[in-house]
């Protein structure tokens, strides 16, 4: 019997399960070429004729166009303000991703310098025993283990920089990856190819050379053998302190005994070839011990290296790409949150990280109308520390839509509110002039509106270089680091979060050397940010520099500035009694002073009046991002967009779609004839299975209701118990034979998906495979 | 009732003479079953009555239960060991009055049928005495008065039997056993029966309770579900099947469009993300093919495209790769495994000299079977920068098979694509729950994967033979469609002797039973011609036998 099945469409095939799509003009080449080949030309003409169908369909929309940018807010978006958000996103990319990539190198740096160090002073010391009167009777390959951390992501990034790095020193590097070494003369045949490979290749050879390894274009019918290589080695003579050195990238994925061979062998000839082994370790040493034997064990010569620097590699980004905001987007709480929890929870993977970071970017010029106006801040490139922001002009007109999008920002009509309440009548006109003219919102509002955001954020930036250099004086169990200063930074108020309390407890208890010296180190902070725009903070009040400047003279003369301030002797002071302990609150705050006699009672109340100015120093730098206009545009909010593309859930996503429909098929037949209103009654309808659900879905649910094994006829008149009351709102009542067909397509799909799977048990059963909703 | 016994089939009693073999030979290696030979052997007279003997001395040794000297001389004589002597001692102590009543019955004659099978089921499982018991209470079950029904149950239990011998292990006391009694046939005897047996012993030390718990939790709970089968349904060909669903009208019509609008505006941002160096891997229920072919012909305007079907059953992916490099890249002529090939193709297309500038692979299922094993090797193309990779994914444990490090060189982005689609072409290579007669490519693997070497290469034969003449079918009919109505057959004896010249087979029996094992399999399906020559035929096309021959090697 020949299976009579028709093809659904050209891609569809009984017999063919590769189809090649070529752009037209590459393909008629193609057709000239190949005429040879029958079944392919007569395959290739049906290929050809549905591209012409796929033509007339893309006819409309050309998906290409521009990138894939397409106009946004309903198609009214101006093509000239499209192509702007297309050239943001590249200058905004291109020189963070080469930002990104130098942080990890140089945090990698240091130690793959560490490394290069040990394999240049390998064998050396073996020499120096030969040339003594007890040479070891055993050779030892000198062996540098790794621990390069769990994020297994991200380590082709940090072998193929000690690679580079051991290029650049001269020596010969063979990079093993488990892939390609299942077997021993496997790893024989990757490893010689390298080192051919990279014969006279200079420091920047290593990913041909690695692109050849695998590749078998090696020589054929030369056994691979490790007296290649010494005959090799000893031609060509390389300079004496050149190594040949072995990086199994990933040791545990090796197997075992292949690793073990490898050791014994190379044992042998590495008194003549000076091969040095380097383990890349995921996990602990302990694998090492698992995996080879004692005996190839103690043929190494082993130290080890530690080169987890993930967690010092983002604080760094995090420093140059949100806090110090290299560019004007930054993250909301919640996606940064979102960003942070990925890193921290599931793997310490930059490279995840990193990817995240660049689909949010993706996303904000793609999807965000107003991103337009990043064009109109730049950053003045004028050295690393500088942190001035300039504003330009947007150097397109906005639309109407845009400039109505700006008007609806919550942010922007409380910044207008603010107006009105500081400033009267002038900010009324103000206000409604903003509301009604649209030049003028964009030619001096929007400015101004930026402006604002540009000095907020410089100042958020300095107050976390004070928090961290407070953080220096506390002891090291309660200092936090960057990535999470950062977050409370931005979600949590300065009164409020805890963190923050135990830093001004912190400061609390200062005495004065302490503050004389923290006080210097906060003006070196201020002064080091260069020319500051400190237009935010001054709005609310206060006024960094004088603060700091007050506070040092008190510290420095306290009874003086106190008297010259016109505090008198206890007099001015209503509430400073002469004890040290003055009342509960100083028992709380600062039972330290129970022990503490060497501060004078003026030199207390200045250092109360110091902490209360760096207090509110803080509470004006850290103030909530909430406040600045137009932070719902800068401030990247789209963090659920973020969580289903990266953490995708597909098991989830599909027993939605079988259980509870209504989430992707809106439908009004399905949701039983309850009112909506009535959650009780939602829920039984939830639970209802309805004649006019999706096949599929009405298996599912019927499924649900089973047990371990389920009995396929069963399950059948279940089902057909259901179709049947299709005749309520079809035209006719389903027959047998097409409840029997639907059935079997029903449950066909279900163990297509996984849900059930055939057993031999019993006959006519199926296992159910999952539990829960 | 003895002649009912007696008049069953030579077979039947061939086999419990054969069961009496065997509790011998287990007498000889397994302590503590020893009592063994107190059998059913009454079948033949003469060993019946032997063994009749022997229950009387038995029970004479109950009687005189103070007399220990006697019991261990009647069981000395049965080459019993110390161990099951006081096991026997015990149970019998315990269930001596019924025990007496057993013995005194199985003398008088007549209804040594039932009462002996009853001791006979108690040889297989107890130890010792506790067949006497066993015995005792086998009689009270067995007045039912229809022996043939009894020897049905006996035959059933037997088999129960034979399972607890190979459990059990010699290491089993008798009186655990008597333990594990309790267990075994709590389901079906009345509590009194059970208490009265066991007494403390089932919660003793030696059966513990937990262990009966989890036995009914697994033995009776577990199997609740009814005894109907699919055959009470009339028979449905795959065929009818596609007929049938093709006229069905889909559900939900209106809002599926609306979601599939939706949808197809993201196409634009899909661009922009593979341009942006993403691979795009696609989830959610409903059949996505249509959706990404859909996609990919538009991706195919500018940049080569592969479209791979992982859903297929006997997918090559190293012939793919091959094909992607000769028509894709134009290298001919490659060599090598699938990692080999991948990265052969990974190291061109990041290569400054390259001519086909980037290229689009859409895979259909990427945890399609036989796809599963190459994720390293898909790894290793999705991590080009101008390869880019759309995959679908339909299982819903789909993304175990990639591990973190792969997950890195994938670069996924996920999108939910739920179309509510029905998996026509995904699902039409399964034959499950339809009646056929025709096997599944997947399913001629299947069986070739557990035969001899031999074996495969009388299938090859075939095979290779039924290729050669469906090329030289469409060669010489060409339009015709001739290869899809009629298969090409081999005549029998050209086969037989193929075979026998390349000493795959010796005879023609060998060559019988291995034909017979394919015809059993439906690999292989054969005809008589009007004149009488056999014809066989293996019933599927030429191009699905090519890739099964290159997936065997």
């Amino acid at each position: 019997m020949v299976d009579t099945y028709k093809p659904m469409d050209v891609f569809d095939s009984m017999t063919e399960c590769t189809f090649i799509l070529k752009p037209p003009s590459q393909q008629s080449q193609k057709q000239m070429q190949q005429p040879q080949k029958k079944s392919r030309a007569k395959g290739a003409a049906g290929r050809r004729s549905s591209l012409a169908v796929g033509r007339e369909d893309s006819a409309d929309r050309d998906i290409s166009a521009n990138g894939g940018f397409v106009p946004l807010l309903q198609g009214k978006e101006p093509i000239e303000s499209m192509e702007l958000r297309r050239q943001l996103f590249a200058d905004m990319w291109t020189p963070l991703e080469r930002l990104l990539s130098d942080t990890e190198k140089k945090v990698n740096n240091e130690g793959v310098t560490e490394v290069c160090n040990f394999v240049a002073a390998s064998y050396t010391r073996v020499e120096t025993a030969e040339k003594g009167q007890l040479a070891s009777p055993f050779a030892e390959i000198a062996t540098a283990v790794v621990f390069s951390g769990v994020n297994t992501g991200d380590h082709s990034n940090l072998f193929q920089s000690l690679q580079d790095q051991l290029y650049k020193n001269d020596h010969y590097v063979v990079l093993l990856e488990s892939q390609y070494c299942t077997s021993l003369p496997n790893m024989l045949k990757s490893m010689l190819d390298q080192v051919a490979a990279g014969l006279g290749v200079g420091a920047s050879g290593g990913s041909k050379g690695r692109a050849g390894g695998g590749s078998g274009t090696g020589f054929k019918g030369i056994p691979y053998d490790m007296s290649l290589l010494q005959v090799w080695w000893d031609e060509a003579s390389p300079r004496k302190d050149s190594r040949i050195v072995v990086i199994l990238q990933d040791f545990e994925g090796f197997g075992p005994l292949v690793v073990d061979d490898f050791i014994r062998i190379a044992t042998n000839y590495c008194k003549d070839v000076p091969i040095v082994v380097v383990f890349g370790l995921a996990t602990s040493y302990e694998c090492v011990h698992q995996s080879l034997t004692k005996a190839s064990i103690s043929m190494l010569n082993v130290e080890r290296f530690n080169l987890q620097r993930s967690k010092q590699c983002i604080d760094t980004v995090i420093r140059s790409v949100f806090v110090e905001s290299a560019s004007m987007l930054s993250f909301g709480a919640e996606a940064y949150k979102s960003l942070l929890d990925q890193f921290l929870l599931y793997s310490f993977s930059i490279t995840g990280f990193v990817k995240k970071l660049k689909f949010a970017i993706m996303d904000f010029f793609y999807a965000q109308p107003l991103s337009v106006l990043s064009a109109m801040i730049s950053r003045l490139d004028q050295g690393g520390s500088d942190t001035a922001f300039s504003i330009g002009e947007c150097p397109i007109r906005l639309c109407q839509e845009q400039i109505e999008l700006i008007r609806m920002q919550r942010s922007v009509q409380r910044f207008f509110d603010k107006k009105v309440e500081t400033d009267g009548d002038d900010g009324r006109k103000y206000a409604v002039k903003a509301l009604v003219d649209d030049d003028f919102l964009q030619d001096s509002v929007l400015p101004e509106m930026l402006r604002h955001l540009a000095s907020y954020r410089q100042s958020y930036s300095l107050g976390i270089s004070m928090v961290q250099a407070i953080q220096d004086t506390m002891p090291e169990s309660q200092r936090k680091p960057l990535r999470t200063l950062h977050y409370y930074g931005i979600s949590q108020l300065f009164d409020e979060g805890s963190h923050w309390k135990t830093l001004s407890a912190a400061i609390r208890r200062m005495k004065v050397p302490e503050m004389v010296l923290l006080l210097k180190s906060l003006d070196s902070i201020v002064s080091a940010a260069g020319s500051l725009d400190l237009l935010y903070v001054e709005s609310s009040g206060t006024d960094i520099v004088s603060l700091l400047q007050q506070a040092r003279e008190l510290v420095a003369d306290p009874d003086q500035t106190l008297k010259d301030e016109g505090y008198g002797e206890g007099k001015t002071f209503p509430d400073a009694p002469s004890k040290r302990i003055r009342t509960r609150t100083d028992m709380d705050n600062r039972p330290f002073l129970l022990f503490d006699n060497s501060s004078t009672d003026q030199e207390l109340r200045a250092l109360d009046i110091i902490c209360g100015y760096i207090e509110s120093i803080l509470r004006a730098c850290l103030s909530p991002y909430q406040n600045v206009p137009l932070y719902e545009v800068f401030y990247y909010r789209h963090s659920f967009l973020l969580d289903t593309t990266f953490s995708a859930q597909p098991r989830a996503a599909v027993q939605t779609a079988l259980g509870k429909s209504q989430y992707y098929v809106d439908c009004d037949c399905c949701n039983g004839s309850s009112a909506p209103g009535d959650s009780d009654q939602d829920d039984e309808a939830d639970e209802r299975i309805m004649p006019s659900m999706n096949d599929t879905s009405i298996a599912y649910r019927l499924h649900q209701e089973c047990r371990r094994m389920i009995n396929l006829y069963d399950w059948y008149s279940a089902f057909a118990s259901v179709v049947e009351q299709e005749s309520a709102f079809m035209p006719k009542a389903p027959s047998q034979s097409e409840i029997q067909a639907r059935f079997v397509r029903a449950s066909e799909e279900m163990r297509f998906l996984g849900f059930i799977k055939s057993t031999q048990r019993k006959t006519d059963h199926v296992v159910r495979l999952t539990w829960g909703h | 009732m003895s002649g009912d016994g007696e008049n069953h089939t030579p077979r039947r009693a061939l086999y419990t003479s054969n069961r009496v073999d065997m509790g011998l030979t287990l007498t000889a290696t397994k302590r503590g079953r020893k009592t063994l030979l107190i059998d059913n052997s009454h079948n033949t007279p003469t060993r019946a009555g032997a063994d009749i003997a022997e229950i009387l001395k038995l029970s004479a040794a109950v009687d005189a239960e103070d007399k220990e000297n006697s019991s261990e001389e009647a069981v000395g004589r049965l080459n019993l060991a110390g161990q099951s002597v006081y096991g026997f001692q015990k149970s019998v102590t315990r269930g001596r009055g019924r025990g007496r009543k057993a013995s005194g019955s199985s003398t008088r004659g007549g209804v040594a049928n039932k009462v002996a099978r009853g001791r006979g089921r108690g040889r297989g499982r107890r130890g010792g005495g506790s067949s006497a018991a066993a015995g005792s209470r086998r009689k009270t079950m067995s007045s039912v008065p229809d022996g043939s029904r009894g020897d049905e149950y006996e035959e059933d239990e037997d088999e129960d039997e034979d399972e607890d011998e190979e459990d059990g292990g010699d290491n089993r006391a008798a009186d655990s056993d008597a333990a594990n009694d309790s267990q075994d046939d709590g389901e079906n005897e009345s509590l009194a029966d059970g208490m009265l047996d066991l007494g403390e012993d089932a919660y003793g030390n030696n059966g513990p309770a937990y262990e009966r718990y989890f036995q009914d939790l697994h033995t009776t709970r577990g199997s609740k579900t009814s005894d109907n089968t699919l055959s009470k349904l009339p028979p449905l060909s795959q065929a009818e099947c596609r007929s049938i669903l093709a006229k069905v009208p889909t559900k939900h019509k209106n809002e599926l469009e609306l979601l599939e609008s939706l949808h197809r505006k993201q196409f634009s941002q899909w661009f922009f993300e593979l341009a942006c160096g993403f691979n795009l891997v696609f989830y959610g229920y409903g059949s996505k093919r249509r959706m990404i072919n859909s996609l990919a012909t538009r991706l195919s305007a500018k940049s080569p495209t592969v479209i791979v079907n992982g859903y297929f059953p006997t997918l090559n992916f190293k012939q793919t790769l091959e094909r992607i490099l000769s028509e894709v890249v134009g290298f001919g002529d490659t060599t090598g495994s699938v990692a080999d090939l991948a990265s052969l193709i990974h190291g061109y297309f990041e290569s400054d000299t390259r001519e086909v500038d980037n290229m689009y692979i859409v895979i259909h299922n990427i945890d399609g079977p036989c796809l599963r094993k190459h994720q390293a090797a898909l790894a290793v193309l999705a991590s080009s920068k101008n390869i880019s990779l759309l995959a679908s994914i339909d299982h819903i444990e789909a993304p175990l098979i990639w591990d973190s490090s792969m997950i890195t060189r994938f670069n996924w982005a996920w999108h939910d694509l739920t179309t509510f689609d029905p998996y026509t072409v995904e699902t039409s290579y399964e034959n499950y729950g339809t009646e056929s007669t025709e096997i599944g490519p997947r399913g001629v693997l299947h069986v070739l994967a557990s035969l001899t070497e031999n074996a495969k290469n009388v299938f090859r034969i075939l095979a290779e033979y039924q290729i050669a003449e469906s090329v030289m079918d469409d060669d010489a009919a060409g339009a015709q469609k001739k290869s899809g109505s009629k298969m090409p057959e081999m005549p029998y004896n050209g086969y037989f002797a193929a075979c026998r010249d390349q000493f795959l087979v010796s005879s023609e029996l060998t060559f019988r039973s291995q034909l017979t094992e394919f015809r059993d399999h439906k690999v292989i399906q054969s005809r008589h011609a009007t004149d009488g020559t056999e014809f066989v035929h293996i019933p599927l096309d030429a191009a699905t036998l090519g890739t099964i021959l290159e997936s065997m090697d």
